[in-house]
């Protein structure tokens, strides 16, 4: 036997078939630019991870989960019944606020750095896309779960995208399946959250990884030590990260599990001191604080100007501050000095207000 | 075939070739496009035009400063009884962006919990807050010691 087939276990094997030696020799070689802050260039690793725990939670959590009519009920069935469910349901949630948490960390870092200019204008924007994805899920998440929280999550989203000129009422139909949220409306949350987001964040992701791959990680502008070996030094490392992050993000579901509000009711008003998500609180602040009409425009469609322009601005980022130019980059200071305390600030308020 | 032709990039058979291309991907795109679209299609019925009289309650069950939710339709409703013992039926969803607004006796307002607007209760208009317009009125009226609302 051994000698009409020459081992199913020799290496050699897989090697000839999928080409993979090359693959792992370019591997072996590479190098990572020395003197980067080592936190800051394990980001996209520990991002990657918490993607990896997302899509086997969330697989995990369709198994047990109804949308609809019994969302809520399938809920807390998960979260009380299920054998080890409120672990797997804990562990989805606080991998979800990690990862915008993450995503909004390695933005900033890349624009205190400048790492978003020539070549790695595409990064940056694949990036900024992916931020898009990632807010995405977290609302499409939050009316998955069909408490009272879900329910008012959901008409506000509605009724924003509604407000939208044009496109709004088009837009609001295809979402929500109806006029007000119902049973269409979970079922197509679902088709977004498990189904169309999931599948647009892996293309971004796959292009936004293969970008930084073409380029190489940034290097710091004045590089202080020699590039390291990326296989083993880098990797191991990154392991390591992977391994303590892992832990730390099953311990956190276990100590802080999240609850299940009370079941969504339309008839009863909504409730006191009711808020979005975190990531969503300096938008809700906005609303909150905007007069029903701003000269011509409506308050909400305001709100979306305003999200629009920071939108946009973001996104566009390294088309106009490429530094060539002294003007842009003070500019895009100036811009970030301004936007940042004023996010934190209106999140901050939104957070204690009543 | 007139080989001479073939590699002149702007010649009429290559934009024939171009436009036919352009033409076919648009067809696609348009035959892929038009199914998917009407399948999403809401589905869910819309809020009819008049919503059917609905039972409240007895005329006698409701005291002057008292209220009662029901749901006309598929529209939750909040019925006040006035001190002056006349009765308002207010829709509870907020015209800001569709929460559900709760009576508050000590200020006789209706209150919206989402962003904080607040509408008077005897007219449904707009105190404060980011409300742009009334609350809807529904119509009520007592039949046979029943309140009935409808719209
Ligand atoms: S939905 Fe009522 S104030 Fe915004």
């Amino acid at each position: 036997m051994a000698e009409s087939s020459p081992g199913r276990d020799d290496p050699g094997w897989l090697r000839e078939r999928t080409g993979i030696g090359a693959w792992l020799d370019r591997a072996r070689k590479l190098q990572v630019p020395g003197g980067i802050r080592s936190w800051a260039a394990h980001v996209g690793g520990v991002a990657i991870l918490l993607l990896v725990v997302q899509t086997l939670t969330g697989i995990l959590l369709l198994v047990h989960y109804r949308a609809g009519d019994g969302a809520w009920a399938s809920v807390a069935r998960i979260t009380s019944q299920i054998p080890f469910g409120w672990l797997v349901r804990g562990t989805h949630s606080i991998a979800s606020h990690l990862l915008v948490l993450l995503v909004l960390a390695h933005l900033l870092s890349s624009f205190a750095s400048r790492a978003f200019r020539r070549p790695r204008e595409l990064t940056w924007m694949t990036g900024v896309a992916l931020l898009a994805c990632v807010l995405g899920l977290g609302l499409s998440g939050t009316v998955l779960v069909g408490d009272q929280r879900a329910l008012f999550t959901a008409r506000v989203a509605l009724h924003m995208t509604r407000a939208l000129p044009w496109v709004g009422s088009f837009l609001a139909g295809l979402l929500g399946g109806g006029p007000d949220v119902g049973t269409e409306t979970g079922q197509r949350m679902l088709a977004v959250h498990a189904g169309a987001l999931p599948l647009a964040l892996l293309c971004l992701a796959a292009m936004h990884l293969w970008l930084v791959r073409t380029h190489g990680l940034c290097a710091p502008a004045r590089p202080r030590a020699n590039p390291i070996p990326w296989y083993p030094d880098f990797l191991s490392r990154e392991a390591t990260l992977w391994v303590v992050a892992s832990i730390l993000l099953v311990a956190a579901a276990a100590l802080w599990p999240p609850e299940v509000g009370r079941s969504a009711d339309p008839l009863e008003p909504t409730p006191h001191g009711i808020r979005p998500a975190w990531f969503f609180l300096p938008l809700y602040q906005l609303l909150r604080m905007l007069p029903p009409m701003v000269a011509v425009v409506r308050g909400e469609q305001v709100a979306w100007i305003a999200v629009l322009l920071v939108a946009a601005g973001v996104l566009t980022l390294p088309l106009w501050e490429d530094g060539e130019r002294r003007w842009a980059k003070r500019v895009a200071d100036l811009l970030a000095w301004i936007l940042l305390p004023l996010l934190l600030g209106l999140g901050l308020w939104g957070w204690t207000s009543s | 075939m007139d080989d001479t032709d073939a590699p002149n990039p702007s010649g009429p058979r290559r934009t024939f070739v171009r436009a036919a291309v352009a033409l076919g991907g648009a067809g696609a795109v348009a035959s892929i496009a038009w199914p998917v679209g009407r399948y999403l299609q809401p589905v869910g019925d819309g809020v009819p035009e008049d919503l059917p009289p609905t039972d409240v309650c007895a005329d006698s069950e409701l005291a002057p400063g008292q209220m009662r939710s029901v749901r006309v339709g598929p529209i939750p409703v909040i019925v006040l009884r006035r001190h002056d013992s006349s009765l308002v039926a207010w829709s509870a969803l907020c015209t800001h962006l569709g929460c559900t607004v709760r009576f508050r006796p000590e200020s006789d307002d209706l209150h919206c919990a989402c962003h904080g607007a607040v509408f008077d209760a005897a007219t449904g208009t707009r105190r404060s807050g980011p409300a742009p317009s009334a609350l809807a009125k529904l119509k009520i009226e007592v039949r046979h010691g029943r309140i009935v609302a409808w719209a």
